[in-house]
């Protein structure tokens, strides 16, 4: 379970300011550069400078930007069924117990089945095409749901009973009331889960050797020993998971915005 | 019209109302008098339906209102969109913002989301929303508190300009207050 809160406004809980993110870069860069100075070989860990060569070769060629699309597609779409799915479900759980029962036991065993079980599982019922999708789905879907369900069973009961009182209709009790106090939790949820999609859909995809994909290139890293690729694409997959992040924390917060103006 | 018949009702085993009944005609004000937990929210909370008598037999209004004992508002929608929140229905903002005018609250506060907002201008807020509510029974469970000493006459003075045809239930440990609203006094 994340915590409830996107971090923002509070001092003690994120290094607010550019110059500490990037005096930390440097020092993480620097010490992998020495790293790679002491090991001496290419092959065992590469220099950043070699990486950043390596990713300037690549940046030209529309093939680069035909496979970030290619698992961007997958990613995105597994990441945003789960979150469509999370939030349907936790919005059951709390309408039942039996349901509650139902759909929190689906998720304790989720998330106990090793991600390669669903990756060769997948495998075995279909082609690796869209494997990277549905293996970013049932990774980020527990995660959706324990975060909306709790922010579910945290609704504050005196609001909801005023709500009653003065008669408000499930659409203006949804988008004043509710809408409002799951947003945090489905902003920690994104936090978390956009990394987790990335990750385990790209895993996927590397096993199932997806054609044309993130995956595919990190295995051809591999059989190559091409230790500036395979850092290269690790690179691009950090990066892509920091953008997604971002993108969907500035839409939850415009939407956060949003609800006030169409709950009145 | 509310009447409240022989009730009785207890949290658990702690009894709070042991056969209790009143009468409370529309347009009259039933003023809840007793010491702490005596039950006084607990008949608001009655009378407004969100709790069920263990026994006896309560009649009131559907179309209800209410000041609870915190002010209830959401907190990221400014005082006009709460305030049109409780009223169900479209009213222009002007009409709005002439009512919390009139309770002490300027039309830069009420355009601010509540959570800015001081807890006696809160109280504002809530008592507008109620007050505006086209309803026959309105509960007012301590609607002042939190209100300035030099602002809380013209608040009152504002709240009995409202009252109209609607069955009052008031919570009130100012006497005074409670005085100016001639209610018949129910002990608890």
């Amino acid at each position: 379970m994340t915590q409830p809160s996107d971090g923002a406004g509070d001092p003690h809980r994120r290094v607010t300011g550019l110059v500490p993110t990037l005096v930390a870069i440097v020092i993480l860069l620097a010490v992998w550069q020495v790293a790679a100075m002491l090991v001496g070989h290419d092959i065992i860990l590469v220099t950043p400078a070699r990486v950043v060569v390596t990713l300037v070769g690549l940046l030209p060629t529309a093939s680069f930007w035909a496979t970030i699309v290619h698992s961007l597609v997958r990613v995105v779409l597994g990441f945003l069924l789960a979150f469509v799915f999370g939030l349907s479900l936790a919005w059951l759980a709390s309408t039942s117990r039996w349901a509650a029962a139902l759909t929190a036991t689906t998720m304790r065993l989720i998330r106990s089945i090793p991600v390669v079980s669903f990756i060769i599982l997948l495998l075995i019922w279909a082609d690796a095409t869209w494997v990277g999708l549905w293996v970013s789905f049932l990774m980020v879907l527990p995660v959706i749901y324990a975060n909306t369900e709790e922010g579910f069973s945290t609704r504050d009961a005196k609001i909801l009973d005023m709500a009653l009182v003065f008669g408000f209709t499930p659409a203006r009790r949804w988008w004043a009331i509710t809408a409002p106090g799951l947003m945090p939790y489905l902003i920690a949820a994104t936090r978390v889960g956009f990394g987790l999609a990335w990750k385990a859909g790209v895993s996927a995809e590397v096993i199932g050797m997806t054609r044309g994909s993130i995956g595919e290139r990190l295995y051809q890293a591999k059989i190559f020993l091409s230790t500036a690729d395979l850092f290269a694409w690790t690179a691009v997959i950090v990066a892509a998971s920091y953008l997604c992040e971002i993108l969907a924390l500035w839409g939850l917060r415009r939407g956060q915005a949003a609800l006030g103006r169409y709950a009145a | 019209m509310i009447r409240f018949q022989n009730v009785c009702f207890a949290y658990g085993d702690a009894a709070v109302l042991t056969d209790l009944s009143f009468d409370c005609p529309s347009g009259a004000v039933a003023w809840l008098w007793g010491a702490n937990g005596a039950g006084k929210t607990t008949v608001t909370n009655l009378a407004l339906g969100l709790l069920t008598p263990d026994a006896g037999q309560i009649e009131a209004p559907t179309l209800a209102s209410a000041v609870f004992q915190e002010d209830r508002l959401c907190e990221h929608l400014t005082a006009v969109a709460n305030v049109r929140l409780g009223l169900g229905h479209r009213v222009a903002a002007a009409e709005i913002l002439d009512e919390l005018a009139l309770a002490g609250l300027t039309s830069q506060d009420a355009g601010r989301p509540v959570s800015r907002l001081s807890g006696g201008q809160r109280r504002r807020v809530a008592l507008v929303r109620a007050l505006m509510r086209d309803c026959d029974l309105l509960c007012l469970d301590e609607p002042y508190t939190g209100i300035d000493e030099a602002s809380v006459d013209e608040v009152v003075a504002y709240t009995l300009d409202r009252i109209e045809h609607r069955s009052v239930l008031l919570v009130c440990h100012d006497q005074q207050i409670a005085a100016r609203f001639a209610p018949t006094t129910v002990r608890l």
